[in-house]
């Protein structure tokens, strides 16, 4: 594995994290940043953890815990018809993100080509770039609301050895439905490539969208690994929980890696992970509704706005193209946080080429997002008559 | 084109990974029992809505305990808020700094019983030397990695060799925040980064967190990489282990 420097993957976190240190020293500023759920962990699912507490309980294995993997499992059978095995099949990451980077490491040569949807989430950068891959840039189209599309992975298929496919996409929202999940995983298994398949997003999807789980497309279970967690479904983006779900000889060596790095996912966490998993799923649901809301009420604001933006079909983003505006996505984040006090992060930040749009989650209540759309209606305003001068 | 299959990818695998051990050995053996004031701290912070990302370093009030905590025990003051990194424990310390320090390929200079990490290191593409087999006149670069537990002479001596050298010192300190126990041995302030592990604090094994201290220099690519790698150290975690230093300093004074 390699330790060379992430340069454009980490060029891109830190541009993020630059905008987010500025807000972190400004008064109300509203926050339509990091992909954080402004909602706190639901209060049954910790109590039902604190319950078993303080103990005696089972240490964790490097794996995880049993009971959690088991659940998973379950949650496959039932809501996938898919069935897992939890002995062999499941390995419990501090968050989808160690996921992320101890597949890299686990599957990734130094040289090898790992192809990737731009834009993207610049942690697949950094955990490429660490195990010493390649990156190779799979081409999205607005025009096709920045899915992925199986003829343009046909055309670099050859280059590479991995294919990550996040569905639904962050930061474009877009949705890739199961039709094309299909195409996309034939080309894949006729090509030779393994798949990553990150399904973070899974539980917010809209418009009666399904997310097709790649491992259960035909010929794709041996070589499909699934990558997912508790943060974005449960709200709980602090607990770090998360999980891989592949061949049983993958998640022995991602499970040995894990070991040798870091070590089980905190105990504390992963009983938290099962009472969420184990307990009523109505606030599931309910965090659904709230974010379909607030999905239609950016919309509509941008659409009156003129602000065109690619349709989300899942996920808690809206991609929207502020190229008209003239200034690069950097300086207008820049000014419309300090001017007019809204984080939102530059295109730039997930590739780029993408100076001429943003990233705006879908982070704050409705009233705040309403008061965000007016805030950002003055700052273009102010630039168009700046521009008009 | 080269066609992957599954065999194929199963074969490459187990060979990638056949030195490293199935579970590790951080698997805790006994049962956990955690200390009543340890959930009821972490109880109230996640009901109080504590259920979020930290900031990427860590909860600012653990950072500076750990600081004051090694300034105790004889470190350098470590600035809480460019100098130190909180992680999952002491195992990610180590990687993320492997990581921050980008030594593919350089040598590491092991130093007394590293043996735990001794397939870690190989894994990261790291040539381990003892450290006792060094010319006296080796000018080379690389790293050196030393565990607190050994001999304060040896410790010496190794600082020595670190403050005529260009070798970056990691020093390992295990479980030394949260004892009151013996002082570090000797730190070459811009040279060494300090790492350790919180979870052998009493009541707090449940939950896991680590530390990395030094010079901003050094700290900051090794920010970069915890953040890139794990995002933040779980919340309850952290919580844990600030309430597990708060009631140790309580005892102490």
């Amino acid at each position: 594995m390699s330790a060379q420097i992430a340069a454009g993957g980490e060029q891109a976190t830190e541009l993020r994290y630059s905008l987010m240190e500025l807000a972190e020293t400004l008064t109300d500023v509203i926050l339509l940043g990091r992909g954080d759920p402004d909602m706190h962990t639901p209060p049954p699912i910790i109590e039902a953890a604190l319950a078993g507490f303080p103990g005696p309980l089972d240490p964790s294995p490097v794996q995880g815990l049993p009971r959690l993997r088991q659940a998973i499992a379950h949650r496959y059978q039932r809501e996938k018809g898919f069935d897992l095995d939890p002995e062999r099949e499941i390995l419990i990451t501090t968050g989808a993100q160690e996921g992320l980077f101890l597949t890299m490491l686990a599957l990734v040569d130094p040289g090898d080509g790992v192809l990737v949807p731009d834009p993207r989430y610049s942690s697949y950068d950094q955990a490429i770039e660490a195990a010493g891959g390649r990156i190779v840039d799979i081409p999205t189209r607005a025009a096709r609301d920045f899915r992925l599309e199986p003829e343009a992975l046909a055309d670099r298929a050859s280059q590479g050895k991995l294919l990550i496919l996040i569905n639904p996409s962050n930061p474009t929202g877009s949705l890739v439905p199961p039709d094309e999940v299909r195409a996309i995983a034939d080309v894949a298994r006729r090509s030779g490539l393994l798949m990553i398949s990150d399904e973070i997003y899974e539980s917010l999807v809209f418009d009666g969208g399904r997310v097709q789980s790649v491992a259960a497309c035909d010929g794709m279970r041996d070589r499909t690994v699934t990558l997912s967690g508790f943060s974005k479904t449960y709200a709980m983006t602090g607990l770090r929980v998360g999980y891989l779900a592949g061949p049983a000889v993958f998640i022995d060596a991602a499970t040995r890696i894990k070991a040798a790095v870091s070590g089980p996912c905190p105990l504390f966490s992963q009983h938290v992970a099962i009472a969420a998993l184990e307990g009523p799923q109505e606030p599931v649901r309910a965090f659904h509704r709230v974010f379909e809301g607030r999905r239609r009420v950016m919309m509509e604001g941008l659409a009156a706005l003129g602000i065109p933006f690619s349709q989300p079909g899942g996920g808690f983003y809206i991609w929207a193209d502020i190229s008209k505006f003239g200034l690069p996505a950097p300086e207008f984040c820049r000014q419309l946080l300090t001017g007019s006090r809204v984080l939102m992060f530059p295109g730039s930040s997930f590739g780029r080429q993408w100076s001429g749009y943003v990233r705006i989650s879908l982070l704050q209540p409705e009233a705040k997002l309403g008061e965000a759309l007016e805030r950002i209606g003055r700052f273009i305003g102010t630039l168009k008559a700046e521009r008009r001068a | 084109m080269i066609v992957l299959e599954p065999f194929d990818f199963a074969s490459r695998l187990a060979g990638r990974v056949a030195e490293l051990e199935p579970q590790g050995a951080s698997a805790a053996p006994a049962p956990v029992v955690v200390a009543p004031a340890i959930v009821a701290a972490v109880g109230e912070a996640l009901l109080g809505g504590e259920t979020h990302y930290t900031s990427r370093p860590g909860l600012p009030a653990l950072r500076a305990r750990i600081a004051e905590a090694l300034v105790r025990l004889g470190a350098p003051a470590y600035d809480p808020d460019t100098g130190v990194v909180i992680t999952a424990g002491e195992r990610e310390s180590l990687f993320v700094t492997l990581l921050g320090l980008r030594v593919r390929g350089a040598s590491v200079w092991t130093a007394g019983d590293s043996s735990r990490y001794a397939s870690l290191f190989r894994f990261m593409g790291l040539t381990p030397h003892d450290i006792a087999a060094r010319e006296p006149n080796d000018g080379s670069g690389g790293l050196l990695y030393r565990e607190r537990a050994a001999a304060a002479r040896a410790h010496e001596e190794w600082s020595r060799i670190v403050s005529e050298s260009p070798l970056v010192d990691v020093l390992n300190v295990a479980g030394a925040i949260g004892s009151s126990g013996a002082p570090l041995p000797p730190i070459v302030p811009d040279r060494t980064i300090v790492i350790g592990g919180l979870d052998r604090l009493p009541g707090d094994a449940a939950f896991g967190a680590g530390f990395v201290a030094g010079p901003p220099a050094l700290i900051g690519p090794v920010r970069t990489w915890k953040q890139a790698f794990s995002i933040c150290t779980a919340a309850p975690s952290q919580r844990a282990a600030l309430t597990a230093l708060d009631a140790q300093e309580k005892e102490i004074s």
